[in-house]
């Protein structure tokens, strides 16, 4: 394949390339150019522009991508490496949207916080470089790359609080235990293309079928890349990290992470497992059941005990990647249109309730205790009622996202036969009610005598973001129609290469 | 008409936004006026419709459109709905006019958000019953948990009402796991969420998908309505302020059940063993409850029992299928109850707040208005004519007699002793709280005040459609039928009595009924018999009574215990999985750091060997996968 | 990995993990006749590279703060 590209390669094949990995470019210019403004500017611009740029970055790969998708321009690029198909696309958008909330929110978190503005933003949008190259991969390289930029770029934002020891231990935790994840997806990939002679994804989908499966190299290979993938979605038991990493990162981080970082993670399970290792499906499918029914038992539990909101919410998220697992175990077109679906809605309820965390730190440090949320409601209704818009969301409550979300995801669940999992996960949500409930209380409780620990800064940054993310967690509920007919758009590339 | 059966729904839900929102601060003439205003509104929105005679599904815009599974947003709107939107709005109505009085003592922010969450509980609970389909009842069956969960913990900061709303809101949620379990089945099987659709779809012959899907609805019906075996939260929602309590018993929460059954009768009549549960489980928990209100102490909690009591007289009569028969002991019931609860809520009142009937006596002499409607709400629960409650419990009664076979002589048996019983505990609650004496324990010395007026007139307003409510519906003494004609498009036909023997069975419960309310006398005021004579030689029938049956205890051991400890929680005074914040969040989390939370030691080591000991069970599994 | 307890060593073990999977990439290249594993290796190697100076920068900033010899120093956030 390689030897081919010496005789192919034309100028209008790089540009054609080049189009395909268009929203990729367009963030990958407005990083490179933000690194040198950074450099050239005064210290007092810094911040500012770079944030302006970030943005504009972001919204024109958004623009790109919604383009190339109405138009359905989608095609595999770069000797099928990397792809600019409708699935692609679709993370591609969401990634941008993210990451256009993440850097409103961060910049004026930095600000109250007195931190640094400009490279924040950078990491930022080179995690988000890494996360769309996740999602357009065409080849374990591509994968592997995409990975690593994502990863390294959020070990450095979690220790971006350089002198706060939680900030520090964060990061080397994540470091270390990512870096030890890193190596077991590396060797299984290493493994995968031991057997296969490839790491081009449609060919891996061709060579691997049913009868390889007693193949110990493809078995191996897949045990440790499950392993890894697990890491990276933070599903139980390999969610340890989840915790400890979301608390000491600075806020915006978090809510950044939380989200963006399952949603690229899920992408990389979807292309690889359920597209070039879909005959492996029984081998696979085994290890993920186990991981999604440990995640909901897990991430509901420990989520009722915690105190700290962000603690709270980063179990909430092992729960939840245990309910989007039942949806890559479903696989088929109902599987992963609902497993978009919901990633589609997640992002938006769980970087909504995290935004509104983050509007309630000051100098003195984050208020992310239940008892800081206390009467909020009534200091700032349009938070106060968001935030109960997103509690109701993420416990799965109709009309909300959350709901249809969760009724795609187990529908789908139950037609692949999943059925004592789809069960697991009903039970588990009720157990989760308990715990987003709690915090609708603190919302809704009337205000403390006390004064409050946290004030409110300048913080219409964060609002306008939670306000997008309301609009849109409650308007994709009567929507939900529309989205799922873009999910299912998305996961055709996925099943059409069979 | 199609806005106006919107419209409908969107008062109350402006009403709730206004308040919740805008008001929280505002005016407290503003908090009256709009509170009670929105659900009359919506009251004269049902009288117009019905006016007019709309019947029909009106279908706003399409919710979800993905291959099958379709989903509009329609209000149906038909004769059933109508007469529980008229039992809603007018009695609902009713009662959050008084709370207007009855609040008055709360700060300015209780008094908005106390109005915000009756008008939103109001809201959930008119989307409950128009609802034209499954996904939208769920909805609404959601909400009314939702929100009776904000109200009885409305007193947040006793930790008492705490507890007894989050135990509500468990059972509510184990209800509605069946509703959603129960309408999931349903669209499986026949592909519809519709109900105009979904019921022709529906076979006429009992087969195992039918029962499946009538069981779990019921799981569902049983769980708000406060039925056997899910009905620990009722008693314990008296932790709410009083017209809270009125509210969720009389008018709207725990009827929700029986307009289920009412509403999806055509299933339940294609089923057999379902349907016969719902008449077992009625009849169950009408004697249940009666016996335990024999021996109650606190006025309120003996209303809520009468009231699951009545409650299952209405279950049995929808799961013999007399659904009109139900519906009227519903409307009854909604005229009696609530009109008990508000006239004991103006004694509570009068009594800063003390429920304990031991410490009552002589209200007849000091709060006559008050009294003489309590007396006509009891001797309408007690089943005495003219009443409306001699007229609906006759109804049931005798349509389960009439019924002629096994099932429904067995009911018949078990509400014929229950009505004797209910005609004894009112009795007890009648001479005991208000006829004797003055108790030398009364907490306000001397004279009291009579409740304002705001708060009478709707007390009087029920008063009076108790007295004469019956005249709708004079089945018993041979004449017309207005609740059954106006019920049948829906429901279909009633039987038709047959013989002369239910009349004689009528006027055995009659008797022996007003026998019993009379024999009460007998026991505490001429004192013939001695209720602590009789207590000394039953003590432990007394026990078991006012200790329910021990089924606190049952589901403590079986369930809250072996949760506790799951989740680490050992404190047995903290019997929650979760606490929603009564007491210090910080103490209680670092008691609550329990076996689970151990393992996050914070130590990364301990988390790379939980890792590859996650890499072990995968790894074991994947080669066992594979081998086989 | 698991029995180091200097968060320095540890990194150098999961440098050494890498490279192991260097080694395997290479020599199925080699095996199989095909250079994408060789491709693969070489971005591995720089990968690794990113990733060991992030690592110690991280390492050096807790360093900075305080005296750090153990891993399991670093617990403040548990539970």
């Amino acid at each position: 394949m390689i030897a081919a590209a010496q005789v192919t390669y034309t100028a209008a094949q790089a540009w054609s390339d080049l189009a395909q990995i268009g929203p990729i470019v367009a963030v990958t210019v407005a990083l490179l150019v933000a690194v040198v403004v950074d450099l050239l500017l005064p210290r007092g611009l810094r911040g500012p522009v770079v944030t302006v740029i970030a943005i504009v970055g972001l919204v024109s790969a958004l623009a790109i991508a919604a383009y190339r998708l109405v138009n359905g321009y989608g095609g595999p690029a770069y000797f099928r490496f990397v792809s600019g198909d409708a699935f692609a696309l679709f993370f591609e958008m969401l990634f941008a949207l993210i990451g256009v909330l993440a850097v409103i929110v961060s910049s004026s978190y930095v600000r109250r916080r007195g931190l640094y503005e400009a490279e924040l933003q950078v990491l930022t949008l080179a995690a988000i470089v890494g996360m769309m190259s996740l999602a357009a991969a065409g080849s374990l390289v591509t994968v592997f790359l995409g990975l690593e930029l994502l990863s390294i770029a959020l070990y450095v934002s979690c220790g971006y609080n350089r002198i706060e020891l939680p900030s520090q231990e964060s990061a080397a935790k994540y470091l270390i235990i990512g870096g030890f994840a890193s190596a077991f997806v590396l060797y299984g990939m290493a493994l995968i293309y031991g057997a296969t002679g490839t790491t081009v994804l449609s060919d891996i989908a061709t060579r691997v079928t049913s009868d390889s499966a007693g193949n110990p190299l493809l078995l191996l290979g897949v045990l440790l890349m499950g392993v890894g993938f697990a890491f990276k979605v933070s599903a139980a038991p390999f969610h340890m990290w989840t915790p400890d990493v979301y608390q000491g990162a600075p806020l915006p981080v978090t809510a950044f992470m939380s989200v963006a970082t399952k949603a690229a993670a899920f992408a990389m399970i979807l292309r690889v497992f359920n597209y070039g290792l879909g005959h492996l499906g029984p081998e696979w499918q085994v290890l993920l059941a186990f991981t999604a029914a440990a995640s909901m038992v897990v991430g509901n539990l420990m989520a009722i005990v915690q105190a700290s909101l962000k603690r709270m919410l980063a179990y909430s998220g092992v729960a939840h990647a245990g309910y989007i697992l039942v949806g890559v175990l479903a696989g088929g077109r109902a599987g992963v249109a609902a497993v978009l679906f919901y990633l589609f809605g997640y992002v938006f309820m769980n970087f909504g309730a995290f935004a509104v965390v983050s509007t309630l730190s000051g100098p003195a440090g984050d208020g992310d205790l239940y008892e800081d949320l206390n009467g909020l409601a009534y200091r700032n209704p349009t938070l106060g009622v968001l935030m109960s818009v997103f509690m109701l969301s993420l416990a799965g409550f109709p009309p909300m996202v959350g709901f249809f979300g969760k009724v795609f995801l187990f529908t789908a669940g139950i037609s692949a036969g999943w059925t004592w999992l789809v069960v697991l996960a009903v039970l588990t949500s009720v157990v989760s009610v308990y715990y987003y409930f709690r915090v609708l209380f603190h919302v809704w409780s009337p205000l403390p005598e006390a004064p409050v620990r946290f004030a409110f800064g300048p913080v219409r940054g964060p609002v306008t973001v939670v306000l997008l993310a309301g609009v849109f967690a409650v308007a994709l509920g009567p929507l939900s129609g529309f989205l799922l007919q873009v999910g299912l758009n998305g996961a055709a590339p996925l099943l059409s290469g069979r | 008409m199609q806005a106006l059966a919107l419209a409908i729904l969107l008062f109350p839900a402006a009403g709730g936004i206004f308040l919740g929102v805008f008001n929280w601060r505002g005016s407290r003439l503003l908090t009256a006026m709009v509170g009670p205003g929105v659900i009359w509104a919506a009251f004269v929105c049902v009288l117009i419709l019905l006016g007019n005679n709309v019947d029909q599904d009106f279908t706003y815009w399409t919710w979800i459109r993905a291959g099958s599974f379709e989903v509009p947003f329609d209000i149906l709107i038909d004769h059933l709905s109508l007469f529980m939107c008229l039992v809603i709005t007018g009695v609902g109505g009713l009662i959050v006019t008084y709370a207007v009085g009855y609040m008055e003592h709360e700060t300015d922010g209780s008094y908005a958000r106390f109005f915000c969450y009756m008008d939103v509980f109001v809201l959930a609970m008119l989307i409950l019953v128009l609802a034209g389909n499954t996904v939208f009842l769920i909805v609404g069956w959601a909400g009314v948990g939702l929100s009776s969960y904000l109200l009885i913990g409305f007193y947040y900061w006793r930790r008492s009402a705490v507890i007894a709303a989050r135990k509500a809101f468990v059972m509510n949620v184990i209800g509605d796991i069946g509703m959603i379990l129960g309408a999931f089945v349903l669209f499986v099987s026949y592909h519809q969420v519709v109900y105009l659709k979904l019921f022709p779809a529906l076979p006429h012959t009992p087969d195992a998908t039918t029962e499946l899907a009538a069981f779990l609805l019921l799981v569902g019906g049983i769980a708000k309505s406060a039925q056997l075996p899910l009905h620990t939260w009722l008693p314990d929602a008296m932790e709410g302020p009083t017209p809270v309590s009125a509210l969720i018993h009389a008018a709207t929460m725990v009827t929700a059940g029986v307009y289920l059954v009412a509403r999806f009768h055509p299933l339940y009549d294609a089923t057999i063993y379902a349907h016969a549960a719902v008449a077992i489980i009625g009849a169950v928990t009408a004697l249940f409850a009666a016996s335990i209100a024999l021996v109650q102490t606190d006025i309120k909690r003996v209303l809520a029992y009468s009231t699951m009591s009545q409650i299952g007289y209405m279950f049995l009569a929808v799961g013999i299928g007399a659904y009109s028969a139900g519906l009227f002991h519903l409307l009854s019931h909604a005229f009696f109850k609530a009109l008990l609860f508000m006239a004991a809520g103006n004694v509570i009142h009068a009594l800063h707040d003390d429920q304990d009937m031991r410490h009552y006596g002589g209200l007849w002499h000091d709060m006559r208005r008050s009294s003489v409607t309590f007396l006509a709400g009891s001797l309408s629960l007690a089943g005495i004519i003219p009443f409306v409650g001699f007229f609906s419990k006759e109804n049931v009664l005798g349509e389960a007699f009439s019924r002629g076979d096994g099932l429904g002589y067995a009911v018949w048996f078990i509400g014929f002793v229950t009505a004797v019983l209910t005609g004894f505990y009112t009795g007890r609650m009648w001479w005991f709280a208000f006829w004797r004496p003055a108790s030398e324990e009364r907490p306000v010395a001397g004279h009291l005040h009579e409740a304002p007026l705001v708060m009478l007139v709707p007390v009087a307003v029920l008063a009076v459609l108790t007295t004469v409510g019956g005249f709708l519906q004079i089945k018993a003494i041979g004449g017309w039928a207005l609740v059954d004609d106006f019920l049948k498009p829906v429901l279909g036909e009633e039987r038709i009595r047959t013989n002369g023997l239910e009349y004689l069975a009528t006027v055995l419960t009659l008797v022996l009924a007003a026998l019993a309310f009379a024999a009460a006398y007998n026991f505490w005021i001429r004192g013939t018999w001695s209720p602590a004579g009789w207590r000394a030689r039953y003590g432990w029938g007394a026990r078991v009574l006012e200790r329910k049956y021990y089924f606190d205890e049952l589901y403590d051991w079986a369930f809250v215990r072996p949760l506790d400890r799951l989740a680490g929680f050992t404190d047995r005074e903290d019997r929650s999985l979760i606490d929603t914040g009564a007491v210090d969040v910080g103490a209680y989390t670092e008691r609550g750091a329990g076996a689970l939370s151990l393992t996050q030691t914070g130590f990364l080591r301990s988390y790379v060997l939980v890792f590859v000991a996650g890499v072990v069970i995968a790894a074991v599994l994947v080669l066992w996968r594979a081998s086989s | 990995m698991l029995i180091r307890r200097n968060p320095l060593v540890m990194l150098i073990c999961i440098e050494l993990m890498l490279n192991a999977v260097n080694l395997t990439l290479v020599a199925f290249s080699r095996q199989l006749n095909n250079r994408e594993g060789q491709l693969f290796a070489l971005m591995t190697m720089t990968v690794a590279a990113a990733e060991a100076v992030v690592g110690l920068a991280i390492l050096v900033d807790i360093f900075r703060v305080r005296d750090l010899e153990d891993v399991d120093d670093l617990s403040e956030l548990k539970g």
